[in-house]
């Protein structure tokens, strides 16, 4: 049989499943989509493919034969090529030159043979109707241009599959358009492309099939023609979206967080934000809902003060923020959720106790005048720490060694306890837990909710966003496409508005 | 900056473990620079008597050991400091040159002070100079975001040679070398065995180490410091002000490099020579690194380091083998210290990986 077949693919990252169980078929000469959110398991399953990584369990069949993929190397001989999100290019060589790099063709004497290369070159781009400077040095290019070299490498390698990671999160709408006028050249001669993507338009224009993964598991394949885009919504945040969960009843006091015509500058990977607008109330949450990456995270970090606003205000309890340098934000009362626990959140080479006050160590309860009151500490931590169930060997472990729902656990301990916050900034608090620490996040902020403390929630999950919020606020494109009541809030349209596909006044 | 992470080796192995490390590459360095002996056609036994045996036998050749040592605890703690922020200090070097020069200005230039006063005054101008210098590069790294290891190099040529035009220049003893005059007895520290330098400067140090220890182990700023080396990413969004963090450390360091030029200028010679440093500042790196930042190793490790040195002169003296040789033994230790602490960090990658290939399902 001519294709890819996958079988079985499991991979764990040491008791983290990246995938579970993912068996799918790609026929040879389509282009076939790979959609989902980020940690989906999108680029896992593709760097399995490409020889990168190894499954822990499962096989790969290229044209009925079983592949063994120890390395991109072995890819390559199987005819597997990738094109990654960051381009492998040495930007001081010309074209050419790094088109042929690991593979030149060698004249007299073992000098490269320019013509000869040259010659291959402008063929292969001829066959496939791409055009190219091959004299212009690489890192004077666009980016567009440079991703086009690197699919020139690919097929100069000859390959048969040919898989792009994420190839239009760095091009602009024109140059977009070109690539899925070369995607469609290459699937005229009879290339299979592989893309990974998790933008619904472009999935829905290019690809033959779309493949969705959520969290790992493989939701189902689907012919393009038969997609829409709120069916491929549906699967990629979730197939039962459920509504039963309400968000608990708290009658919200007065105005912590005031957010108004929010901007920041737009970069090379992100939109920035535009005119955000919004109230967020004592003992009410917000959630932020938005496929990854449509400015949620700028939001919080320009909160935070991490981030350069250019324009509009935001105050906290009627104090301006945008200005004052982050620590002085934070020390203003923000708790923070981040999205990163191992990143941003943990020092993980440190113990248990350091980081359960990481941030707060000069506070009154923990800290005399000039040293850490070690034993009172220790006591206050303690009791901190059961109370949030966190099992623990001892406080002088470190903290790397605790479960992922035991680490978030210690942030949250850390950010809702130690710390004095009216605000809680929760970034998808819940990814990567098992079903009892979701539970026990989700009973935590209504907790604090009760206590009248005002939570932004910024999620990707919309089960979760629909279960805690009272009031969502829908992100496309760096912009607030609409702020929804709950008890008006209908899961399509939501989906719709997270695709940017109608656009509701914002009644903040 | 993979060279420098191992450098620093942030896993931070414990206290044992890494004094079982550094125990063993003695041993391994020993035997290593033993062998190139041999090929030089030496006795090894005599010479490691001399190198390692003979300082011992006399409190006069103890004495001498630790006068050796006590500019080393100063620049592994300077050094330490900056590392445990993750910051890497090499201009260690230059600001111990800035701290003697205003040691020995105030020394030679202040007069009528009471003997305790007038060294705590010279003390403190030498930490503020070394001090505030560190600030500069450590400035830079957080305004602009320029490498402290390019700045912290290039300041050394720049106050070094400063200071050299300083004294060749202005502030001349009227002899043939070129140093300053020497300070006044009310600024010298009190010597404790005379003839040999040993001061009240050594106990300095060595106090310093439990300042540091209890600075870093029972502060908010310790706890912080550590914090931002370890995961600065973390740090900063636990709302910790890393930037005044790195200022705080650089300002504590070069304060600690000031020490050391004043201890030398004030317990040491008495006054400012040109070039007088044998490159305390790129020793303390060595020492902070294979202390792990510890300041008690770095203590241990800087009496090590003093034993060497004045076992290399009495190697010049009792052998025919040069003092420059103990050198090479000293870089032996080094470098297996920081291959081994390279090997222990990628473990848990390395049996990760094992692991991953054993499971490799074979089709």
């Amino acid at each position: 049989m001519q294709g890819i077949v996958m079988r079985g693919i499991t991979k764990d990252f040491s008791g983290k499943l990246a995938l579970r169980d993912v068996s799918l078929t790609i026929a040879k000469g389509t282009v076939h989509a790979i959609a989902g959110e980020n940690g989906a398991g999108k680029s896992t399953l593709m760097n399995i493919l490409s020889g990168a990584l190894a499954p822990t369990a499962g096989e790969v069949l290229v044209d009925g034969r079983a592949a063994v993929l120890r390395g991109p190397q072995d890819a390559g001989a199987y005819g597997i090529g990738m094109v990654y999100q960051h381009f492998m290019l040495i930007p001081t060589l010309k074209v050419w030159q790094n088109i042929i790099l690991g593979m030149e063709p060698t004249g007299f004497g073992g000098r490269i043979d320019k013509a000869a290369a040259i010659r291959r070159i402008t063929e292969t781009c001829e066959t496939y109707g791409i055009s190219l400077d091959l004299e212009k040095t690489v890192g004077t290019m666009t980016v567009g241009e440079q991703q086009r070299i690197e699919i020139l490498k690919v097929l100069m390698r000859s390959s048969e599959y040919i898989i792009l990671d994420e190839p239009t999160a760095v091009l602009t709408p024109q140059e977009t358009e070109r690539l899925c006028g070369n995607i469609r050249s290459l699937k005229a001669m009879g290339k299979t492309i592989l893309f990974i993507s998790h933008k619904l338009e472009e999935v829905l224009g290019i690809a033959d099939e779309i493949t969705v993964l959520r969290l790992g598991e493989h939701m189902g394949t689907v012919p393009a023609r038969e997609a829409t885009a709120d069916r491929l919504i549906q699967m990629m945040v979730g197939r039962e979206v459920k509504t039963t969960g309400y968000p608990l009843a708290v009658e919200p006091g007065a105005a912590v967080l005031e957010v108004e015509k929010l901007r920041t500058e737009r970069t090379a990977f992100a939109a920035g934000l535009q005119d955000i607008t919004f109230t967020l109330r004592s003992g009410e949450v917000l959630g932020v809902a938005g496929v990854d990456g449509n400015g949620q995270t700028e939001l919080v970090d320009a909160i935070l003060g991490m981030l350069r606003t250019s324009g509009g205000s935001i105050r906290k309890d009627g104090r301006e923020l945008t200005g004052r340098s982050a620590p002085a934000i934070r020390a203003s009362g923000i708790a923070l959720i981040p999205p990163d626990r191992q990143k941003q959140g943990l020092v993980l080479d440190s113990s248990i106790l350091r980081n359960a006050v990481l941030g707060c160590e000069s506070g009154r309860r923990l800290c005399g005048r000039f040293f850490l009151k070690r034993r009172a500490m220790e006591e206050q931590v303690l009791r901190m720490l059961e109370a949030y169930d966190v099992r623990m060997p001892s406080m002088e472990a470190k903290v790397s060694e605790l479960s992922g729902g035991n680490q978030q656990k210690v942030i949250l301990a850390r950010e809702c306890g130690f710390r004095e916050a009216e605000l809680i900034l929760a970034v998808n608090p819940t990814r990567g837990l098992d079903v009892g620490a979701i539970e026990f996040v989700y009973e935590h902020i209504e907790e604090q909710k009760r206590s009248g403390k005002a939570v932004l929630l910024v999620s990707t999950e919309l089960s979760e966003i629909l279960r805690l919020s009272d009031r969502i606020a829908v992100f496309f494109k760096g912009r607030c496409m609409g702020i929804i009541p709950r008890d008006r809030a209908d899961t399509a349209e939501i989906g719709r508005l997270m695709m940017g596909l109608a656009e509701k006044e914002a009644d903040a | 900056m993979s060279i420098l992470g191992a450098l620093h080796n942030r896993r931070g192995t414990g206290a044992l473990t890494q004094a079982a490390i550094v125990a063993v590459s003695f041993l391994l360095a020993l035997a290593a620079g033993g062998l190139l002996l041999l090929m030089q056609g030496h006795d090894v036994l005599p010479i490691y008597y001399y190198l390692l045996i003979q300082p011992f036998t006399s409190p006069d050749s103890l004495v001498k050991v630790l006068v050796k040592a006590t500019p080393l605890i100063f620049a592994g703690l300077s050094v330490a400091i900056a590392f445990k922020c993750d910051v890497f200090n090499i201009g260690v070097e230059g600001q111990l040159y800035a701290g003697a020069l205003a040691a020995a200005a105030l020394g030679a230039g202040v007069s009528g002070l009471p003997p305790a006063l007038h060294v705590l005054v010279c003390v403190l101008g030498a930490m503020l100079t070394g001090g505030v210098l560190a600030l500069i590069p450590a400035w830079l790294k957080v305004r602009f975001r320029v490498h402290e290891v390019i700045s912290t190099i290039m300041m050394n040529y720049v106050i070094n040679n400063v200071v050299t035009l300083v004294i060749v220049d202005y502030f001349r003893h009227s002899g043939p070398t070129p140093r300053t005059p020497d300070v006044l007895p009310s600024a010298r520290m009190t010597q404790l065995a005379p003839p040999s330098q040993l001061n009240t400067g050594f106990l300095l140090a060595a106090a310093l180490c439990v300042v540091l220890y209890v600075l870093v182990q029972r502060t908010p700023l310790g706890w912080r410091i550590d914090a931002a080396g370890k995961n600065l990413c973390a740090a900063r969004y636990s709302g910790i002000n890393s930037k005044r963090l790195v200022l705080t450390a650089m300002l504590i360091s070069g304060a600690l490099a000031g020490l050391l030029g004043a201890e030398r200028v004030l317990g040491g010679f008495g006054y400012l020579q040109v070039n007088f440093s044998p490159g305390y500042g790129y020793d303390g790196i060595a020492i902070a690194t294979i202390a792990n930042n510890n300041p008690f190793g770095c203590l241990l490790m800087a009496l090590l380091m003093g034993l060497l040195s004045y076992g290399g002169t009495n190697l010049n003296i009792m052998t025919d083998v040069p003092s420059e040789w103990v050198n090479v033994l000293s870089a032996l230790i080094f470098v297996f210290v920081v291959a081994a602490n390279a090997v222990i960090c990628r473990l848990p990658a390395l049996r990760e990986k094992r692991r991953s290939m054993k499971r490799r399902v074979q089709p």
